[in-house]
C-alpha cells in the first residue's frame, strides 16, 4: 500500500466545494444589490418617504407621478386578511392533529395538507376566480366579484397549510412530561393543551404565521386574477386593490428598459423584498429578546 | 358546566378545522376533474392550440413541452450548486461561521417572492444580456427559485445519514471526499432525489417568474434556447383571463396539477424509502 | 522502543480540562487496559493518539504524544498516522456496504487494486478475527446482516487490513454477549503478539483476564499503571485501591 498523495487532492476539492457554497449563496445579495442599482434614480430624485407615502401612480405621466402607498395598503391588506382567516383554521388544524385526531384520520389528513402546499398558486387563483368570484357577483348581485378580501379568502387556503406543518411541529416537539402532568392532574385535555402546550409552543406557532405572512405579501399570481387590480387606494376589504406583487407582474413587462416607470417598478420590487425581510428579521429579533429575558415557556 | 361547554366547544373547534381543510382538497380535486376532466384527451394532450382566437380549440402540446423543458433547465443549473453547497453545509462546514452565513443566506432566499426573481432575471438576462424573452431566461429564473429547496432537502438528507460512519472512515484515515463517495452520498440519494422531485413540481407551477421572462401565449416551444416558450401555467392563466375557454382552462388546470401532484407522490415515496433505510 | 508515548499530555474542551498532566507508556506487543471512573478522560485519552479528538469544536492539547517514536504534531499526513493506529468504538458500526467492502474500505483507498491482492487481504483480516469460517460464503452480501458481536469483529478486520502498529478499543465489549466477548478478548490476546493493543474497560475483570499492564485513570489524571496482577492485588495508590476493592478480596 501506498500512501496516495490526497492531502493536495482534497485541498482542490474542498477549495471548490466551499467556493460554490459561498458564491452561490452571494447569489441573494447579487440580486438585491441589482435591483438597488436599477432603482437607484428613484431613490436619489424621488427619495424614500415621497415614493412610499405618495398615493398616485401614473409612471407615463408628464411629470411622472410615482407613489405606491396604495400597493403597500393593498398588499398589507390582502396578507393580514389572509393571516385573519387562516390563523384560527391553521392553529386549531395543528391542534386537532398533535393532540386530538384519532391516528387513521391523522394519517390522511397529512399527506393532504402536504398535497396542498403543491398545488400551483395560478390554480388557486383560477379557481378563486372561476368559482369564488362568480359566486360574490351572482349572490350579491355585483359587477365584478373581485375585491381585497376575495384574494384573502384564497390567500388564507394557501397559506394554512404552512400553518398547520409548522404550528404542529412545534406542538409535537412539547416534551411529553407535561402532557403526563396534565393527565395526572386531571384537567381536560382541552385546558392541557390550550393553557399549557400550546403556550410551549408558542415560539413555533408564532414563527409558523410569520412565515405565512412573509408567504401572503410576496405571492402573486393569486392576487392577481383576485383582487381587482386598480390603482386607487382601497377604503375597505371589500374594495379592489392591486398589491406590489401584481403590480410588477402586469407591468414589467410594458415598460421601456431604463425608463422612469421601469426603475420605479424595481423600487416597488425593493420594497416588497425588504418588508418581507424585515418581517422575517423583526420577529426573530423579537424571540431572541424574548428568550434573553429568560422567560421560562419560550 | 361552563367547563364542560368550553372544552365541547374547543373540541369542535380542532374537529371542524381539520375536517374542513380535508374537505377543501377533496373539492378541489374533485370539481377540477368534474369540469377538466371531460376535456382531456389525446387530441387535448398532443396537439397544438388552434381556433380563433387561438386557443379556443386544438390542445396544449407546446405548452407541455415548454413546461418539461423549463423544470429540466432549472434542474441543469442549481442541481451542482445545490448539492455542493448542501454537501459543504453537512459535511465541512457545520457549524463554523461561513456555514452559519451561508444557511442565513439561503434561507432568507427561500422566502424571496418569485416575482422578485423575475424581476431580476428580467434586467438581468432578458435586457442586460439581451436573451430577450426567452426560455433561457425562464429556466434560469426557476433555477434560482428551487436552489434554496434543493440546497434543504439536501442537507437535510446528508445529515441524516448515520455519523458513526463518518467516524469509522475517519479513524482509517480516508478522505472526506472518499468517505462522500462511498458512503454518505449512497445513503442519502434517495432523500436527495426526492428533494429534486418536489423542487420540480414546485417549478412546473410557478407563473410569475416565467410570465416576465419566458412565456408566451403562443410558441413552438422546440427546446431552442432563446425563443419564447408555452408554459402550462401560463397558458391556464391566458386562457381564462382572457376568457378564451373555460373548459380548457379546467382540463389545462387538471393536467398541471395531475404533473406536480405526481411529482410529489414520487418524492413522498422516496422519503418514506429513505427513513426506511435510515432505520436498519 | 514504547509503541505509544504521552508526555506531559493535557487536553482541553472549552476551559475544562479533561486529562491533565498525563505521562505514560504503552508498550508493543502487549494489551494495556485502562480503566477509571466514567467520564474521566479515558476516550478522550484514545482519540488523541489518532487525531480524532481534535475534529470536536473546542478541543485544545498541551505536550506531546508519540507513536512509534514520532511526535503525532509533526505528521505531515494525518491520514498516515491514522493508518497505523487504528480504532474500534463501542458502539459495532458496520458500513453500508458488502462485508467483503467493509474490510476492503480501507486498502482500497490506499491505492490496492490488484483483485488477487484485495482477496488476500480480506481473507487474512477476517482470518485473524475469526470470521473468516463464519462469512466467506456470503462475502458479498450486505454487512448489516451481522449480529453485534460479529459487526464488531468485523470492525477489527477493517481496521487490520491497513495493516496498523497500534490498535485502540473504546469498551468494545460492552453491548455484547459474554460468547461474543469471549470470542474478542481471545483474538486480541493473539493479536498481541504482532501489536500495541490498548483497551478502555468497564469491565475489570476483562482487564484482568487480557491485559499485561493497566492503567487507572482518575479525574483526567493518572494515577497509577502497573502490570495488571499488582495493580489489582496490591495497588500502591488509596485512589486504586478504593476503586477496584471488593472485587479481589
Amino acid at each position: 500500500m501506498q500512501y496516495p498523495d490526497t492531502e493536495f487532492k482534497e485541498k482542490i476539492i474542498s477549495s471548490i466545494i466551499i467556493s460554490a457554497a459561498t458564491v452561490s449563496s452571494l447569489l441573494l445579495l447579487a440580486m438585491l444589490i441589482f435591483i438597488l442599482r436599477e432603482s437607484w434614480p428613484i431613490w436619489s430624485q424621488i427619495g424614500v418617504s415621497g415614493f412610499l407615502s405618495g398615493s398616485s401612480w401614473k409612471p407615463l405621466n408628464t411629470p411622472p407621478e410615482i407613489g405606491i402607498l396604495s400597493m403597500i395598503v393593498s398588499t398589507m391588506w390582502v396578507a393580514g386578511g389572509a393571516l385573519l382567516i387562516a390563523a384560527p383554521l391553521g392553529f386549531g388544524c395543528a391542534v386537532f392533529l398533535a393532540e386530538f385526531s384519532p391516528r387513521p384520520l391523522a394519517a390522511i389528513l397529512r399527506p393532504v395538507i402536504n398535497m396542498l402546499t403543491g398545488i400551483p398558486s395560478v390554480v388557486y387563483g383560477f379557481l378563486g376566480a372561476a368559482v369564488l368570484v362568480k359566486f360574490f357577483e351572482v349572490k350579491f348581485d355585483l359587477a365584478s366579484g373581485e375585491s381585497l378580501f376575495a384574494a384573502s379568502l384564497i390567500l388564507a387556503i394557501m397559506v394554512i397549510p404552512f400553518i398547520v406543518a409548522n404550528s404542529e411541529a412545534a406542538l409535537r416537539s412539547v416534551a411529553s412530561e407535561y402532557r403526563h402532568a396534565g393527565i395526572a392532574l386531571g384537567v381536560s385535555r382541552q385546558y392541557l393543551t390550550l393553557r399549557i402546550l400550546v403556550p410551549l409552543a408558542r415560539k413555533g406557532m408564532l414563527g409558523a404565521l410569520v412565515l405565512a405572512f412573509g408567504r401572503a405579501m410576496g405571492e402573486t399570481m393569486a392576487v392577481l386574477m383576485l383582487a381587482g387590480n386598480t390603482l386607487r387606494m382601497p377604503g375597505s376589504w371589500f374594495d379592489k386593490g392591486e398589491p406590489l406583487s401584481a403590480l410588477i407582474a402586469l407591468e414589467l413587462g410594458s415598460s421601456t428598459p431604463g425608463s422612469f416607470h421601469y426603475q420605479a417598478l424595481f423600487a416597488a420590487g425593493l420594497v416588497l423584498v425588504l418588508m418581507v425581510i424585515a418581517v422575517n428579521i423583526g420577529i426573530n429579533l423579537l424571540f431572541n429578546r424574548l428568550q434573553k429575558r429568560g422567560d421560562d415557556f419560550i | 358546566m361552563k367547563k364542560a361547554i368550553r372544552d365541547k366547544l374547543l373540541l369542535g373547534w380542532f374537529w371542524v378545522s381539520g375536517l374542513l381543510i380535508l374537505v377543501i382538497l377533496l373539492a378541489i380535486i374533485i370539481y377540477l376533474i368534474w369540469r377538466g376532466g371531460p376535456f382531456i384527451n389525446s387530441q387535448f394532450i398532443l396537439e397544438s392550440p388552434r381556433g380563433f382566437p387561438l386557443g379556443t380549440e386544438g390542445g396544449i402540446f407546446p405548452a407541455i413541452k415548454g413546461t418539461l423543458w423549463l423544470i429540466l433547465l432549472a434542474l441543469v443549473v442549481s442541481f451542482v450548486p445545490g448539492l455542493l453547497t448542501a454537501i459543504y453545509l453537512s459535511e465541512y462546514g457545520r457549524s463554523g461561521r461561513l456555514a452559519e452565513i451561508i444557511n442565513l443566506l439561503v434561507q432568507s432566499m427561500a422566502g424571496i417572492p418569485s416575482i422578485i426573481i423575475g424581476l431580476f432575471v428580467y434586467a438581468f438576462g432578458v435586457v442586460t444580456l439581451g436573451w430577450g424573452i426567452s426560455l433561457l431566461a425562464g429556466g434560469l429564473a426557476l433555477a434560482i427559485m428551487i436552489f434554496p429547496v434543493i440546497v434543504v432537502s439536501s442537507r437535510d438528507a446528508l445529515l441524516a445519514v448515520d455519523e458513526n460512519y463518518r467516524l469509522v472512515a475517519n479513524s482509517l484515515g480516508v478522505s472526506k471526499s472518499y468517505t462522500l463517495y462511498r458512503v454518505i452520498l449512497p445513503r442519502a440519494a434517495a432523500g436527495i432525489t426526492a428533494g429534486l422531485l418536489l423542487s420540480l413540481g414546485y417549478a412546473a407551477g410557478a407563473t410569475a417568474p416565467i410570465m416576465v421572462t419566458a412565456a408566451a401565449v403562443i410558441a413552438s416551444s422546440s427546446g431552442a434556447l432563446l425563443e419564447p416558450v408555452m408554459a402550462l401555467p401560463y397558458h391556464l392563466y391566458i386562457l381564462f383571463n382572457e376568457h378564451l375557454s373555460l373548459n380548457y382552462a379546467y382540463a389545462t388546470a387538471l393536467v398541471l396539477v395531475s404533473l406536480v401532484l405526481l411529482l410529489n407522490i414520487l418524492a413522498l415515496l422516496l422519503n418514506s424509502l429513505q427513513e426506511r433505510m435510515s432505520k436498519q | 522502543m514504547n509503541a505509544v508515548e504521552l508526555i506531559d499530555f493535557n487536553a482541553y474542551y472549552g476551559s475544562k480540562a479533561v486529562l491533565q498532566n498525563i505521562n505514560v507508556e504503552f508498550s508493543p506487543n502487549s494489551i494495556t487496559a485502562i480503566i477509571g471512573p466514567s467520564g474521566c478522560g479515558k476516550t478522550t485519552l484514545l482519540r488523541s493518539i489518532n487525531r480524532t479528538a481534535e475534529m470536536e469544536r473546542g478541543f485544545k492539547s498541551q505536550g506531546d504524544i508519540r507513536v512509534l517514536g514520532k511526535s503525532i504534531k509533526e505528521v505531515r499526513n494525518v491520514s498516515a498516522l491514522r493508518r497505523q493506529v487504528g480504532m474500534v468504538y463501542q458502539t459495532p458500526v458496520a458500513l453500508p456496504l458488502s462485508i467483503r467492502e467493509n474490510v476492503l474500505f480501507g486498502p482500497r483507498y490506499y491505492g490496492v487494486k490488484n483483485r488477487s491482492d484485495l482477496d488476500a487481504i480480506t481473507e487474512k483480516s477476517l482470518r485473524q478475527v475469526a470470521l473468516w469460517d463464519e462469512v466467506k460464503d456470503r462475502l458479498k452480501r450486505p454487512a448489516a446482516q451481522l449480529s453485534g458481536g460479529q459487526k464488531q469483529r468485523l470492525a477489527i478486520a477493517r481496521a487490520l487490513a491497513v495493516e496498523p502498529r497500534v490498535l485502540l478499543l473504546d469498551e468494545p465489549c460492552s453491548s455484547l454477549d459474554p460468547a461474543s466477548t469471549g470470542l474478542i478478548e481471545d483474538l486480541l490476546t493473539q493479536l498481541a503478539e504482532e501489536l500495541c493493543i490498548i483497551i478502555v474497560t468497564h469491565n475489570l475483570f476483562q482487564a484482568r483476564r487480557i491485559a499485561n499492564e493497566t492503567a487507572f485513570i482518575m479525574d483526567g489524571r493518572l494515577i497509577e499503571k502497573a502490570p495488571t496482577q499488582k495493580l489489582f492485588a496490591s495497588p500502591d495508590k488509596p485512589e486504586t485501591r478504593g476503586f477496584v476493592s471488593g472485587l479481589f478480596g
